[in-house]
């Protein structure tokens, strides 16, 4: 088995009375998915929050290969996020004010390429992701697939060790949705990177290599271990 | 529905008390300053009045005589009232117990105390009479007003000789003093206070519609929420109305509390040499009223603007297309505007109340074109820059500018309007004349030709030796028909003197300095208009902060899901606060400079370019640095809402 890509050991994070983790321990191997499920309430976000270095758990260490992340300052982690994990949302991490090329460009313009040399990789990726002829849209006026995938493009183009994913499909139809997720296991696939889901979705989770199910701040591996694709 | 409304507001979380709060405070500011201004039109209303009793209207037959001069005093000059009875059945002037004797003297109480010390024969002995009394506040225009009421016998030749200054009554008879005309100054402060409340009501009005619709922007997703469980267009307007209409209501009240609260530290502004009457600044208090109930009134009506694009869709937020490209139709606005102020101006005659109005108008219509126009030169801008940004931050200020042009003028709308207003005075020119004694002074004083050779001799007795006297002909442009010139040459140290002895000498003629004593009266009027334009920047510039700061909390609170998600994804927070700085600052610089070339050239015309002196580089400086401070201030005050807004990642129910 190759050695994982993202490790979360002991994981234990509280807010005020109440455990959103008590003692998780995690991991995903590169190319490999994980969706992770749960009811609502049941720690899930707090897991992918910790895993990408935005809270700090009470206890217990997070590693990217052999690197710890919660020990790292906040602008290492910052920098972090911006260089080697990639984000997708149900909605809403697009700026609206930008054209669709330019939103996809910015992570890299973030890490210090040039505005050309940043828009290159941006519309290859678009086009890829079959949004050639749009990438002077705003986000407004694309379609809610359309700008998934856009948000995707954003996600992969800086080459991510790590994708997290919360609820991708959330907003969209289940047309859409299946092909937002298609899209983007096989992209996730072809740079070998980890990708962690947090769904609701049982369709979502049956897509991904593995599922585990957290409840009450505990994690457990789902007895129906899904079948790829 | 208001207790809804109300349930709303209290329940709406942080976000909503934060912006209904904001709400209020930008209209208890923009309140505060609509009350300063409309009281400042009253207070000179009020000098104006008590100036009245000075020149009285004429009567075939009355009970006294009035005449008026204004003698000068080393840097000072001191209204003089001579009064005469006739038949014992004057009334008593303002501010006096009764009717003064022949030889009594009444002085303000400044006036006295600047003859405190002063030996009698340079000043007092010009009335030939003793102090009697002092005045009381009624018959002064402010504390600090120099007047000497003079005492006369009916028969004595300066209650009939003819007086020729331009600011001098000549001896009329009156039967009282209930109405008469205001002091000439005082019609000049009043249309210059009309300009002023021009120049500071329109910024206030823009910050205070802007403020309104900080409130609706905020609702978006919970008025489509209320959309969609069922709510009416007509009830979503109507609940966020109510809520919008009763902050605006209790910024309305506290700002004019505050009002009320600051009117003994207004009153000390230094206008025309003297504080105010604290009572002045309330003769406007029933319209204080109207203030209250009309501001939230027009906040209302600003927010039902905001709200047009808001309660169609129970889907809510409104979905980003691309940018709507501002028309072009705003510049052709402001240059139409602005051509017809200058041919306007160009046409002025005479000093006509309906020719300064229509110009007055006018003005106030190039200072709302400006706002037209601010926009649209924003997109331009922000268009400009998005080609050529380089750096995200850039890219991403310069996109906001494309995808929101209002909301960035908004923020420097107000430093622009400084610019404006600080460019329009910038040239007026503030030259004052030295007035310190020289060596040698000649004093002449206007009479009638008739009469000049017998009080040249008179005078030539009456000085003794002190100084020369001569007879000329008059100014050939400016002197009266059938009128002479006596002049005295003298020395700076006989100066008063003398002039003691010619005010005897001469029948109560006023004699002047040459070329000194006439700059006297500009010195104050250019004081005191210097005042005024601190004032009103002063305004301006508060209007111009308090807008940025509101207006970056309201941005931020706007956009606080995006921020919260480019924090996730590794955004750093520098970033995003060089871009917001940048969002307005390169508009400001840009509008900044225009806006004080447009306002130079808007008035050069009708001041005549005199180029630029000292007083006026310093304006400009100040409004540069001032505003630039102001607004990069009031930016960083929402730094620290960006700050926890990006990192509250508490969990929620999204």
């Amino acid at each position: 088995m190759t050695p994982p890509m993202i490790t979360g050991l002991g994981l234990h994070k509280r807010f005020g009375s109440a455990v959103a983790l008590g003692g998780v321990d995690f991991s995903a191997a590169p190319g490999e998915s994980v969706a992770v499920t749960g009811p609502s309430g049941s720690g899930k976000s707090t897991l992918l929050h910790c895993l990408a270095g935005i809270i700090k758990p009470d206890a217990g260490e997070v590693r990217l290969f052999d690197e710890r992340v919660d020990s790292l300052s906040e602008r290492q982690r910052s920098h972090l996020r911006r260089s080697r994990f990639a984000f997708l949302f149900q909605f809403g991490q697009l700026l609206p004010e930008l054209p669709a090329d330019e939103n996809v460009a910015l992570p890299l313009m973030l890490g210090g390429d040039s505005r050309p040399k940043a828009l290159e990789p941006a519309r290859e990726w678009l086009g890829r992701l079959g949004l050639a002829g749009k990438e002077d849209r705003r986000p407004g006026e694309l379609s809610g697939g359309e700008a998934q995938r856009v948000a995707l493009a954003r996600a992969l183009v800086i080459r991510p060790a790590v994708v997290f994913a919360d609820e991708p499909t959330g907003a969209l139809d289940r047309a859409t949705g299946d092909q937002v997720m298609g899209v983007l296991l096989q992209t996730v696939a072809e740079l070998n990177a980890a990708l962690v889901v947090v769904t609701h979705d049982p369709l979502v989770a049956a897509r991904c290599d593995r599922t585990v199910e957290i409840r009450d701040g505990r994690l457990f591996d789902h007895p129906m271990a899904g079948a790829r694709r | 529905m208001t207790s809804l409304a109300w349930r709303l507001t209290r329940l709406g979380g942080r976000g909503a008390l934060l912006s209904t709060g904001l709400t209020a405070l930008a209209v208890a500011v923009a309140t505060l300053l609509l009350q300063f201004a409309v009281a400042g039109n009253f207070a000179f209303a009020e000098r104006a009045d008590r100036t009245e009793w000075r020149a009285p209207d004429e009567v075939d037959d009355g009970a006294a005589v009035i005449a008026t001069a204004t003698d000068f005093f080393g840097a000072d000059a001191v209204t003089r009232v001579d009064l005469a009875e006739l038949d014992g059945s004057a009334p008593a002037p303002p501010g006096m117990d009764s009717f003064p004797e022949p030889g009594q003297v009444w002085l303000s109480p400044a006036l006295a105390d600047l003859l405190e010390g002063v030996p009698e024969e340079d000043f007092l002995a010009r009335y030939g009479g003793e102090a009697a009394g002092e005045l009381g506040e009624e018959a002064l225009a402010h504390p600090n007003e120099l007047v000497a009421v003079v005492g006369r016998d009916a028969g004595s030749p300066v209650m009939t000789a003819e007086r020729f200054d331009q600011d001098m009554i000549s001896p009329r008879v009156v039967d009282g003093f209930d109405s008469g005309d205001a002091s000439f100054l005082y019609g000049f402060y009043r249309v210059l206070m009309v300009l002023a409340t021009v120049l500071m009501v329109v910024p206030v009005a823009i910050f205070g519609a802007a403020a309104a619709r900080l409130t609706v922007a905020r609702r978006d997703e919970r008025l489509a929420a209320l959309r969609l469980v069922g709510a009416t267009p007509g009830q979503v307007v109507r609940l966020t109305l109510i809520e919008t209409t009763l902050a605006a209501l209790a910024g309305a009240v506290a700002g004019t509390g505050a009002w009320m609260v600051l009117t003994p530290l207004v009153a000390r502004i230094p206008i025309d040499g003297g504080p105010w009457f604290v009572g002045d600044l309330w003769a406007g208090a029933p319209w204080m009223a109207a203030v209250v109930l009309a501001v939230p009134v027009l906040v209302a009506v600003s927010a039902v603007i905001g709200l047009r694009s808001v309660v169609i869709s129970p889907l809510g937020v409104a979905r980003r297309v691309r940018p709507k490209g501002l028309r072009a139709i705003r510049l052709v606005v402001f240059a139409a505007v602005s051509v017809a102020f200058l041919v306007a101006s160009q046409m002025v005659g005479g000093g006509d109340m309906v020719v300064v109005a229509v110009l007055m108008g006018l003005f106030a219509g190039v200072i709302a074109a400006v706002n037209l126009v601010g926009p649209w030169v924003v997109q331009k801008i922000g268009r400009i820059l998005a080609r050529t940004a380089r750096t995200p931050a850039r890219m991403l200020a310069a996109r906001r500018l494309v995808d929101d042009p209002k909301a960035a003028w908004r923020t420097v709308a107000g430093v622009a309007l400084a610019g404006f207003v600080a460019g329009s005075v910038a040239l007026i020119p503030m030259i004052e004349t030295d007035t310190d004694a020289r060596e040698s002074e000649t004093l002449t004083a206007t009479v009638e030709a008739d009469e000049a050779e017998a009080l040249a001799a008179n005078a030539a007795e009456a000085v003794d030796g002190l100084a020369e006297i001569e007879v000329a002909e008059p100014d050939p442009d400016f002197g009266a028909e059938g009128t002479a010139v006596v002049s005295a040459a003298t020395t700076g140290a006989d100066l008063e003197r003398v002039r003691s002895l010619l005010t005897v000498a001469l029948d109560g003629a006023s004699p002047e300095r040459e070329e000194v004593d006439e700059g006297i009266m500009s010195n104050g009027i250019v004081a005191s208009v210097r005042v005024g334009v601190t004032v009103v920047l002063g305004v301006v510039f508060m209007t111009a902060a308090m807008s940025a700061a509101v207006n970056g909390l309201g941005s931020v609170l706007d956009r606080r899901k995006t921020y919260r998600l480019l924090h996730l994804s590794g955004t750093p927070r520098e970033v995003l606060d060089r871009a917001r700085r940048q969002e307005t600052i390169l508009p400001m610089a840009i509008l900044g400079g225009g806006s004080v070339l447009t306002g130079m050239l808007l008035t050069a015309p009708l001041i005549g370019v005199m180029g630029l002196d000292a007083t006026g580089v310093a304006i400009l400086a100040a409004t540069l640095a001032i505003g630039t401070a102001a607004v990069i201030g009031a930016g960083a005050l929402s730094r620290p809402l960006l700050k926890a807004t990006m990192e509250d990642v508490s969990p929620r129910p999204d």
